[in-house]
């Protein structure tokens, strides 16, 4: 099977990482703005949700993208208190986050990989590296 | 959403930074001057920047504002451009802010260049997939 639920859920993971990185590219770009709002991405909890409703058989509506497959990355401003200049960006929290992505991007890109691998070598009867 | 729209955007943050740095240094450079084409001593220039207007996002350069607060008055009768009772128009120019300002500045540029190696990680983790 080529798109099972784990393959789905690594990639909607590689794609809400993604979209997190952005937001945080975005904030330490506009670390300077007056009046700029903070953001961060969320998608982990709906994630596990969706992925918990398809184990448990609860799949799909019917036809098209799976529950799995049609969870969409959420932005939602920071609520941390903000400068004189209105902005509340901090330039800690924003390079914190951001190492905590980049090993959860590498972590799940290579669980994706080997994934892959194992189903390429299953078609391939072992052809594969 | 592109796989450069990262890279893009910690890119305006660099350049918006390195303009933040071209007018400061401006400021410390002018600090004493008296005489400007325009007439009378320097004034202090201020760099706006506010979020891009793309829809990707990012930064962008908003406006160089003059600094309109009082000038510095120094009484120092042998300058040559000394008023009647020996005081001298300087520029508006506080070289200790321009040192915070610089500073700040700079840490801004350096968390924008890490967010570029970053996003620039990521997409070579993404092309390891397709091994």
């Amino acid at each position: 099977m080529l798109s099972n639920i784990t393959t789905a859920a690594l990639e909607r993971g590689l794609s809400g990482v993604y979209a997190r990185q952005v937001a945080i590219a975005d904030n330490l770009a506009n670390v300077e703005s007056a009046g700029y709002r903070a953001r961060g991405v969320e998608f982990e909890v709906e994630l596990r949700g969706a992925v918990e409703a398809e184990r448990s058989g609860r799949n799909t509506s019917g036809r098209g993208r799976s529950l799995v497959e049609s969870v969409q990355p959420q932005m939602a401003e920071r609520d941390t208190p903000s400068r004189r200049d209105g902005n509340n960006v901090s330039i800690e929290t924003e390079l914190v986050e951001m190492s905590k992505s980049c090993v959860q991007y590498k972590m799940l890109a290579r669980l994706l990989g080997k994934k892959l691998r194992m189903m390429s070598r299953a078609i391939g009867g072992g052809s594969a590296q | 959403m592109s796989m450069f729209d990262a890279i893009e955007i910690s890119g305006s943050g660099l350049s918006v930074q390195r303009a933040r740095m071209d007018v400061i240094a401006e400021n410390i450079a002018n600090a004493e001057t008296t005489r400007t084409p325009e007439g009378g001593p320097y004034r202090r220039l201020q760099l706006l920047v506010a979020p891009a207007e793309r829809p990707a996002g990012g930064v962008e350069a908003a406006g160089l504002v003059v600094d309109n607060s009082p000038l510095r008055q120094v009484y120092d009768p042998s300058h040559a451009d000394a008023d009647a009772e020996g005081y001298v128009q300087m520029p508006n120019v506080d070289v200790a802010i321009e040192m915070v300002d610089m500073l700040a500045a700079s840490r801004a540029y350096e968390a924008n260049a890490r967010a570029l190696r970053v996003a620039r990680e990521m997409a070579q983790d993404a092309i390891n997939i397709l091994v």
